[in-house]
């Protein structure tokens, strides 16, 4: 339930979001510490946070469909996409390493836009339970990321090691490019998002 | 330690020594990150021949198939926004050692923080491992220097981030503020 401290926002206090010194300064002013910009919630949150999450959702789907990359061997081309590349993984035994790869590129995306769309629609229908759950969720998402990048960081070495010799060639596909996008638009989307709204709107100031 | 009464956050923490410590961690990191550059990071032996990739060379390759948006974001996520945060880091810690503050530093320490989370070196360093017992069926595939290196680097690195105490920091470099609400 909604617990009812005396916060800084209702004291007429703000903190800046680059030194965190909290201080009366005025919405949109300049902080007396570093200069920054202050507000008292990160401007147009919820628009931004949509707009960036449903992209990335749109952008998950050709990034899965298309190949991340192509082995060539012997002139036989085979299109790999990322679940292919776990596959390939858990195939050749390498359970703890499959497990990682299968946390980190499919998991944590997917994951990443549906904990997204949860705290948009409970902030914006006025959700008044799970508060603090939804602050782990949000930290959660902080943490873990980027961690998606590790496909785009490996085709790129993949393709690099694997050119020049006439037994294979490793050639880097669309998907890379799609689900880069992915990762980058969930990350900017995170940032977006202003975990004080779930507060917000559980007290019906929104 | 004091943490948000709401959410559980923490607010701030103490950390003895906080900027000579901060301060040689990330002069060490930085050094480090320097031999990551210089070294192959993977080695590939087939037949006869070797192949190496250095750090460098696999953020520009994706170019050779015209992905340079691919290019940007691994440049800058492996090389660039890491050695951008340790530089202005040191600009504004190793002065702060000595009790001095150079131009620039508010801005310095702000964009340490702005690049800080879009450098992604441990993401690298998992890369890096799954690209050897990807190609071990392959070829011969070692680690180089590099990947050691790039090791040290995020040890370092999070310990750094570890001691950095960002209100002393402020309170330091920062104007003067007559009223403290919260520090």
């Amino acid at each position: 339930m909604p617990s009812a401290h005396l916060t800084a926002r209702a004291s007429g206090l703000v903190r800046c979001p680059t030194c965190a010194l909290v201080s009366g300064t005025r919405d949109g002013l300049l902080c007396p510490r570093c200069s920054s910009s202050v507000q008292r919630r990160k401007p147009d949150s919820l628009q931004r946070t949509w707009a960036l999450t449903l992209s990335a959702g749109i952008l998950y789907i050709p990034a899965n469909i298309y190949p991340i990359m192509t082995v060539i061997k012997m002139g036989y081309g085979e299109p790999k996409t990322i679940i292919a590349g776990v596959m390939a993984l858990i195939e050749a035994n390498m359970w703890p390493l499959a497990l990682i790869v299968f946390i980190a590129s499919v998991i944590v995306p997917l994951g990443k836009i549906i904990i997204l769309l949860y705290l948009l629609i409970s902030v914006q229908i006025g959700l008044k339970t799970h508060l603090k759950e939804r602050m782990i969720l949000y930290r959660l998402m902080e943490t873990f990321g980027h961690w998606s990048m590790v496909d785009i960081f490996l085709v790129t070495m993949l393709a690099t090691l694997v050119k020049t010799g006439s037994w294979a060639s490793i050639e880097p596909g669309m998907g890379v490019t799609f689900f880069g996008t992915v990762v980058i638009l969930t990350l900017l989307a995170a940032q977006a998002f202003d975990p004080r709204l779930v507060w917000d709107s559980a007290h019906g100031h929104l | 330690m004091l943490s948000c009464r709401r959410c559980g956050a923490v607010l701030l923490q103490n950390r003895p020594d906080s900027i000579p410590r901060t301060a040689a961690l990330t002069l060490g990191a930085f050094i480090l990150f320097a031999v990551v550059n210089g070294f192959p990071l993977l080695i590939l032996k087939i037949g006869g021949r070797e192949t190496s990739l250095t750090l460098i060379e696999g953020a520009l390759e994706l170019g050779n198939h015209g992905m340079w948006e691919v290019v940007i974001v691994v440049l800058l996520t492996s090389l660039v926004f890491p050695a951008l945060h340790f530089l202005v880091l040191l600009y504004v810690l190793l002065p702060l050692t000595l009790g001095r503050v150079l131009p620039g530093a508010i801005m310095g320490f702000k964009m340490a923080d702005m690049v800080a989370p879009w450098g992604m070196i441990g993401v690298y360093l998992l890369g890096v491992l799954v690209a050897v017992v990807k190609l071990a069926d392959l070829a011969t595939v070692v680690p180089g220097v590099a990947a050691y290196a790039l090791g040290g680097v995020l040890v370092l690195g999070t310990a750094a981030g570890r001691a950095l105490n960002h209100e002393m920091v402020w309170n330091r470099i920062g104007k003067s503020v007559s009223c403290h609400l919260l520090t």
